[in-house]
């Protein structure tokens, strides 16, 4: 073969032609390449250790001492840690995958992305996935530490059910995040202030340092649209099983909840990338940096 | 299909929408560049080129016209577009500065689908053929500009596309890393049948030196289109030489140049001499209407007692085809495409 | 005149320069905040996320007070209301420094120019901070109009309050600009994290008391901590509960003026340090990102 190599298809029309599963290959290749960069800059840039891990806990830290300034019960010291835990997870979706495209638009790799074959779903979730070292160490840092320092005591009564809610609020969350990168990218011109709105009022609606119920109605709606606050809701209800407080909805309905959120999200971050793409090209968007 | 064009456009308009006025980057382009060519792109900033490129690599859509690449429609087959072409731009500075060389390609090498044995394969093979071997574990925010110019064609090769598009790949490179990269994609090019590339550029010895044919743009249209010798004689059809001879041949003269067949014109230009050469010594300026001509010119001087001390072909550049044309020099353009 | 043959020295820079670079760089910061998005947005995103931070508090809060101890619902207010300030300076001047690296990589020109890189950073933050106290009003508003608040300015005592305070803040946003500077791209959201911590230690939503023993030192020295006694002092006329509220006006007052004139020498010399730090490891166009 010579030094610039070759195909081995006749031509084009073969070389274009891929499988259907050449194409799951290569778009999990895809998730695993863009994974790479993220996971590889945590071990090159240590910085996140003092940044992620131990001021996120001070954080966190913080409002376990409102409750005591309050004389909270302690389970509401549990509540705390455990919603400190999970904003690991939103502020992933929202830092890492909601707000990259845009970043990635600035610096000239999204036309990159837009001219090779793998989904744009692939990168996003190999951003994700990258982005999971980190995050599920910030995770476990606030309940680890945190459970120690502040004397959390749990009672899981059925751990499998809330692993595995936990797994289930993952996967429409992150679909959360691939909605909202192709969202950024159409409705904002920079993503660090859309990033930011995605916080306190996704904090104050999901619950995290209160039981969900305490904002009455409202916490309706964040039943219909918030995974975070769903999932939450339920893995407080299976980690702290002889608290007093009640959840919004029984667990298995908050389960059902999750499932269906997990379709639509993927569903509609699947057709918002589509739209994203369709009119990024029929508009000129794709190369035109800080717009 | 037998005999598909690599690359085709009919019509192909876009339209930006811009404040006060819409832009009309691209008015209506006509283009054929058959499979294994290397077409060339020439025209000034702000010309078209990389709307063009843009349309053709499916990152924009057209507002009118077609285009296929390899056969697919650029608007309804862009997934298999995608799979058999890959895309160089100047100047370009994408890449993740904490990785190094190698994992940079590596990353990409896995968006294009390459198992990963394969891809690390790959990628180090085309480090050695750019000339990165030293720079390979450093990290891409490190190298410079012409190195970075390297990772970036050796991205463009990772996947062995059928359609190369370069976008100004020469842009910002000093002398050397500029022929090595025009040097990198010829032997690509040779290295299978079938490749094609489509470069734009302004510079024209580019243009000259590597493109099979060109296309002149300018405003959006394609102003002329043909192999870099017939887009010359639109100029200039006769060929122009200037002859310095020791002294004028005996016996006639200039007219023994000017009456010979196929010599258009003998002229002296004299003052053309270099300084300091012999008081004696005589240039010429001699159209030709063919370089056949030229034997019997250089025979019939020597047969008069006259040497040939030097001798230079005279032809047009590019740049006054595109003068021809347009009316004004590369120079004068109105600056760089403000709506892309 | 050839460059050789100039008889004038060179003039160095002057107050005048600091200046015009300030100025300009207040204009080039108003037309990248106000570019951002649309109207509708840009207000929701100026009321939305200060009230969810408040109203957080308020509802922790409600659910275990049910209503009773109002104080302490004012002094959550008041401290959730002026730590817009913290979080708005430290993030402006963050971003503005990462910005201009990686994204509009305009960082090195500035540099190169004879004005300063800190006048520059300071006017391209500033429309930042000057929301931040939009963020603020609004927060007290809302507190003073459905939440109880009892408002009883003291201006003598809190305007000189506010000044010598929002120094103290600027100066550790500038230690935290110099800070990320050194890092990569994704620092954009640490200055969250850095008010996330002072707010464990400034006594912003919990009497200092509640800490343990061995962070009362660290909360005494920070100039936020006083900041936010001598602002709730000015605001409400009464200081918070605890040690801290024991103190008079004046010993309050002096330990702000006093932590902040540590703190602005400090974060000066900080920045100078990763500047030069910055240029020996040519960090000013480093472009990052994963």
């Amino acid at each position: 073969m010579s030094r610039y190599g070759s195909t081995t298809a006749k031509n084009p029309r073969e070389a274009a032609e891929w499988s259907a599963g050449r194409v799951i290959r290569s778009n999990l290749r895809a998730v695993v390449g863009r994974a790479y960069p993220r996971v590889i800059s945590l071990a090159r840039e240590p910085s996140w250790l003092f940044f992620e891990i131990f001021l996120p806990f001070l954080a966190v830290s913080a409002f376990v001492f409102v409750y005591r300034a309050l004389d909270a019960p302690e389970d509401f010291i549990g509540f705390v840690v455990l919603g400190g835990a999970m904003t690991a997870f939103w502020l992933n979706v929202v830092w890492m995958m909601a707000a990259q495209f845009y970043w990635e638009k600035d610096q000239g790799n999204l036309e990159l992305y837009f001219t090779a074959p793998m989904h744009l779903m692939s990168i996003l979730a190999g951003m994700a996935i990258g982005g999971l070292v980190l995050t599920s160490s910030r995770a476990l840092a606030v309940i680890g530490i945190g459970s120690l320092v502040y004397g959390v005591t749990y009672d899981v009564q059925q751990p499998f059910l809330l692993a595995g809610v936990f797994l289930l609020t993952m996967i429409p969350l992150y679909g959360m995040g691939m909605l909202f990168a192709s969202l950024f990218l159409l409705w904002g011109r920079e993503a660090f202030h859309l990033a930011e709105l995605l916080q306190e009022p996704i904090y104050f609606l999901g619950g995290i340092n209160f039981p969900l119920r305490a904002i009455g109605p409202l916490a309706g709606v964040v039943m219909a649209t918030l995974p975070l606050g769903v999932g939450l809701d339920a893995m407080r209800q299976l980690a702290f099983a002889d608290s007093g407080v009640q959840g919004v909805l029984p667990v298995g309905t908050e389960v059902g909840i999750l499932a269906a959120m997990a379709v639509v999200f993927l569903v509609a971050a699947r057709m918002a990338l589509g739209y994203l793409e369709l009119l990024a090209r029929r508009e000129g968007r794709l190369t035109l940096r800080w717009q | 299909m037998p005999d598909e064009p690599a690359i085709h456009a009919r019509g192909v308009t876009r339209v930006y929408k811009a404040k006060p006025d819409p832009v009309t980057a691209l008015g209506g382009v006509d283009l054929d560049v058959q499979s294994g060519e290397y077409f060339g792109l020439l025209g000034p900033n702000g010309a078209g080129k990389t709307t063009l490129i843009k349309i053709l690599t499916t990152l924009l859509l057209p507002t009118a016209g077609t285009a296929k690449v390899a056969g697919f429609d650029v608007v309804t087959e862009t997934a298999k577009i995608r799979r058999v072409i890959n895309m160089v731009s100047g100047g370009e500075q994408s890449g993740y500065g904490l990785l190094t060389t190698r994992e940079q390609l590596w990353m990409f090498s896995q968006f294009y689908g390459l198992a990963n044995r394969q891809g690390w394969r790959k990628v180090d093979e085309l480090i050695e053929i750019t000339g990165l071997t030293g720079q390979k574990d450093q990290k891409v925010r490190t190298l410079s500009t012409g190195q970075r110019q390297k990772l970036n064609f050796a991205r463009g090769m990772l996947n062995d596309p059928w359609v190369l598009f370069l976008d100004e790949p020469t842009l910002g490179l000093d002398v050397a890393a500029a022929r090595d990269l025009r040097e990198h994609t010829l032997s690509w090019k040779a290295a299978a049948p079938g490749r094609t590339l489509l470069l734009t550029t302004h510079y024209m010895v580019e243009a000259e030196q590597l493109c099979d044919r060109i296309a002149i743009v300018d405003r959006g249209k394609i102003l002329a289109l043909g192999t870099p010798a017939e887009l010359r004689r639109r100029v200039q059809a006769e060929s122009i030489f200037r002859i310095e001879l020791d002294r004028l041949p005996h016996n006639g003269g200039i007219n023994v140049i000017g009456d010979l067949p196929g010599v258009l014109s003998a002229v002296r230009v004299d003052e053309e001499v270099a300084d300091g050469a012999a008081s004696d010594r005589v240039a010429l300026k001699v159209a030709l209407a063919d370089d056949s001509a030229l034997t019997s010119v250089v025979t019939a001087v020597a047969e008069r007692g006259s040497h040939l001390v030097g001798l230079a072909k005279s032809e047009p550049s590019l740049e006054d085809v595109f003068v021809e044309l347009v009316g004004r020099g590369f120079g004068d353009e109105d600056g760089e495409e403000s709506a892309s | 005149m050839a460059v050789t043959s100039r008889t004038e020295p060179v003039r160095g820079v002057t107050l005048a320069d600091a200046w015009r670079s300030f100025r300009t760089a207040i204009g080039l910061g108003w037309a990248i905040e106000a570019n951002w998005s649309d109207p509708f947005l840009f207000a929701v995103y100026t009321m939305a996320k200060p009230l969810a931070a408040a109203g957080i508090l308020v509802v922790m809060f409600q659910v275990i007070s049910q209503g009773q101890n109002p104080e302490f619902l004012q002094f959550l207010i008041v401290g959730s209301a002026l730590w817009n300030v913290v979080f708005g300076v430290m993030s402006g001047l963050v971003q503005s420094i990462l910005d201009d690296r990686e994204r509009y990589r305009m960082m090195k020109y500035i540099v190169v120019t004879p004005s300063s890189l800190f006048p520059f950073l300071l006017g391209r933050s500033l429309a930042r901070v000057l929301l931040s106290f939009v963020a603020v009003v609004l927060t007290m508003a809302v507190g003073v109009l459905f939440l109880g608040v009892d408002l009883r300015p003291d201006l003598l005592y809190l305007l000189p309050a506010m000044v010598v305070g929002v120094l103290a803040v600027i100066a550790l946003g500038v230690f935290m600009a110099g800070w990320c500077l050194q890092l990569r791209q994704e620092a954009g959201h640490y200055p969250d994290a850095i008010a996330g911590a002072l707010y464990l230690i400034s006594g912003a939503i919990f009497p200092i008391d509640i800490l343990p023993s061995y962070l009362h030192p660290i909360a005494y020295a920070s100039p936020t901590t006083w900041w936010l006694e001598t602002s709730r002092r000015g605001l409400l006329g009464h200081g918070s509960p605890g040690v801290i509220g024991g103190l008079s006006d004046g010993t309050v007052m002096l330990f702000l003026v006093l932590s902040t004139a540590i703190a602005i020498p400090v974060a000066l010399a900080a920045f100078a340090w990763f500047m030069r730090r910055a240029r020996q490891a040519g960090l000013l166009d480093m472009v990052t990102g994963s």
